[in-house]
């Protein structure tokens, strides 16, 4: 009775010989190098929307309404970009506010005086 | 409603990933002006556009002016106390009280007169439109016209 990891590498070396034994019964077609090359510069630019879908797609496959699932998450998206977007805006007055200070009292004598 | 919970958690994720990307890009320019050596300086280059040899120039004169302005911060000082003592002494309404309050004076007017020339020579390192906007910004700080002008700038005050 031969072990499971026998039995994969007799698998293996019966694949190997068979492989070595095979030969190609046809030519490529004429062209073959180029038509490969001009399927992969056809081929559709990269876009972010696919990333999208497939994820839609991925989280889908835990409901039936997908159409819901879409809208949800591109709401969520939205409102986290939008909060995102309020921070920022407050942060860099405060931060501009607090430089323009910062500059003015160094450079101001009365100011400076208080430090 | 396991389901219900993984997809509203999922979600929330997401939010909380396109919030902080959004927050994290939006603020690079902040971090980057902080870890400078001189964060007040860099922030003017941003504010004002400045080119790299305006800048360079511009902190020079800073650096140069910076001794000055400690000098004049010292005898602001030294003659607040002056004249603190004096009206905690009761002594607020001789001829000692006007001699310092005319000292007072005059040291504001030599101050001012330092400022205003360090921020003409800054100004003049700037193209025409940063120089205008600049003197007008750090005029307005500096030097209020007005009583809200004042009032903003002690509201600046921390």
């Amino acid at each position: 009775m031969m072990n499971p990891n026998e039995k994969m590498q007799k698998n293996d070396r019966e694949l190997s010989s068979t492989l070595r034994k095979w030969e190609m019964s046809s030519n490529l077609p004429i062209d073959f190098k180029r038509s490969v090359w001009n399927e992969i510069s056809t081929q559709e630019p990269f876009d972010p929307r696919i990333i999208f879908r497939s994820f839609i797609e991925w989280v889908s496959l835990f409901t039936e309404r997908r159409s819901i699932v879409a809208g949800y998450f591109a709401v969520v998206c939205l409102v986290g970009v939008g909060l995102g977007l309020l921070h920022v805006k407050s942060e860099s007055e405060s931060f501009h506010s607090s430089m323009a200070y910062s500059y003015v009292r160094l450079v101001d004598p009365y100011l400076h005086a208080d430090r | 409603m396991k389901r219900l919970l993984i997809l509203t958690l999922l979600g929330l994720g997401v939010g909380i990933v396109a919030y902080s990307g959004v927050y994290f890009l939006g603020t690079a320019e902040q971090r980057t002006l902080q870890k400078s050596e001189s964060p007040e300086l860099a922030w003017l280059k941003t504010e004002f556009g400045l080119s790299a040899d305006a800048f360079d120039r511009i902190s020079k004169l800073h650096y140069s002016y910076l001794p000055k302005c400690d000098e004049m911060c010292a005898l602001v000082a030294e003659k607040n106390k002056t004249l603190r003592s004096l009206v905690e002494s009761g002594a607020g309404d001789g001829d000692e009280w006007k001699r310092v309050m005319s000292e007072a004076v005059q040291i504001r007017a030599e101050c001012q007169e330092t400022m205003l020339e360090h921020f003409y020579k800054v100004s003049r390192e700037m193209r025409a439109e940063p120089r205008r906007r600049y003197l007008e910004w750090v005029l307005a700080k500096t030097v209020p016209p007005s009583h809200e002008a004042l009032n903003e700038t002690l509201n600046h005050h921390p």
